[in-house]
């Protein structure tokens, strides 16, 4: 029932998030879904679809919703297309470097 | 073809609320207050539980309630009948109770002088659990109404509580509610969840329910020793 405002807080993520690193086209979305969390999977993407179908940066990206045995709701990753030509759009496959501080506060 | 960058967030969808409750549970801490949760669906009897609680509390401990609901202020008017402080929230048809909003709501009362605050969380078995309010102890209610299934159909509410109430047994030579059925799906949820038989309408097994609350706030329990919710 909270899918929604679950799903505007990861959109609102991602955005700020792509703005910090000058993405401007975003291709794949990762969610690790908890089997204990209480929300519904195929909620989010429905109401992932909503709220992306307007928005250039997120319309075309996939979802990919993996379940963990625990209570927990991540926004685990996204896959962006690299070098809009601006400048540190950040390294290539950096997933080991720092975690994403992007815009927050 | 343009290459594809793969951007590590791992960062939590609840963060936002997980922040709030953190500051909440900082707050209760500070200020002494013990803070209990109380969730079921609509109907299984929160209300009629701390009215059968408050007279024996009130007398033996300073205590308040804050009470969720989507609408009307009529669980905090059968409060405050009582004599004992009452907060009314209204989530303006939210499906749960989340930190902020218990943030807002304990902002009139004298959390310094309280020893234990009852949270009545809006009725409904699903959502409430998502949500760390900043409490330290998870009370989940059912009622034999209900059925004996509902552990095992409703997993979240019941994974994270420390303590079950199986409320309105005055009931159970009316209804086909299984013991072993429901005794085995909590099993299944949460091996050693405690729980307590109770009534509301007769006080059967207030008195269990009472000390189980005397027993939590004892100063040498620290909050939150259930360990099963998000502390
Ligand atoms: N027979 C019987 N009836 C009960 C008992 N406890 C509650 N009730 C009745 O169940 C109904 C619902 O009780 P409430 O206390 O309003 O339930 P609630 O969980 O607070 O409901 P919401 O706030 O709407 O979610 C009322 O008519 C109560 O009188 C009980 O132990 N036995
Ligand atoms: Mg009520």
């Amino acid at each position: 029932m909270h899918e929604l405002s679950i799903i505007c807080g990861v959109t609102q993520a991602l955005r700020e998030s792509a703005e910090a690193r000058r993405v401007t086209r975003i291709r794949r979305v990762r969610l690790r879904v908890g089997r204990w969390s209480g929300v519904w999977p195929s909620s989010l993407r429905f109401c992932f679809q909503l709220l992306t179908a307007d928005d250039p940066l997120l319309r075309d990206a996939a979802l990919e919703i993996e379940e963990s045995d625990d209570a927990e709701l991540l926004l685990d990753s996204y896959e962006a297309e690299a070098g809009g030509g601006a400048g540190d759009a950040g390294t290539p496959r950096d997933q080991n470097g720092p975690q994403d501080a992007g815009g927050q506060r | 073809m343009p290459g594809l960058l793969e951007i590590k967030m791992a960062r939590k969808m609840l963060e936002g609320n997980d922040e709030l409750a953190r500051r909440n549970r900082e707050r209760f801490r500070s200020c002494g207050v013990r803070v209990v949760n109380l969730m079921s669906s609509p109907g299984a009897g929160k209300t009629a539980l701390l009215e059968a609680t408050l007279p024996w509390a009130r007398d033996h401990l300073r205590v308040a309630v804050v009470e969720g609901d989507v609408a009307t202020a009529r669980d905090a008017q059968r409060i405050a009948a009582l004599q004992v402080p009452v907060v009314q929230m209204n989530t303006a048809g939210a499906c749960h109770l989340d930190a902020g909003m218990l943030a807002d709501a304990v902002e009139s009362l004298p959390l310094t002088d309280l020893d234990l605050l009852f949270v009545e969380n809006v009725g409904n078995l699903v959502c409430p659990a998502a949500f760390d309010l900043g409490e330290d102890w998870r009370v989940v209610v059912l009622s034999v109404t209900e059925g004996a299934d509902k552990p095992e159909k409703y997993p979240a509410v019941f994974r994270r509580a420390d303590l079950c109430l199986l409320n309105k047994v005055d009931l159970l030579s009316h209804v086909d509610f299984d013991m072993e059925v429901f005794q085995a799906g909590l099993r299944s949820v949460q091996p050693g969840l405690p729980v307590l038989k109770v009534s509301a309408r007769t006080g059967v097994g207030m008195e269990a329910w009472i000390q189980w609350l005397l027993g939590r706030l004892k100063p040498e329990n620290p909050a939150g020793a259930g360990g099963n919710g998000f502390v």
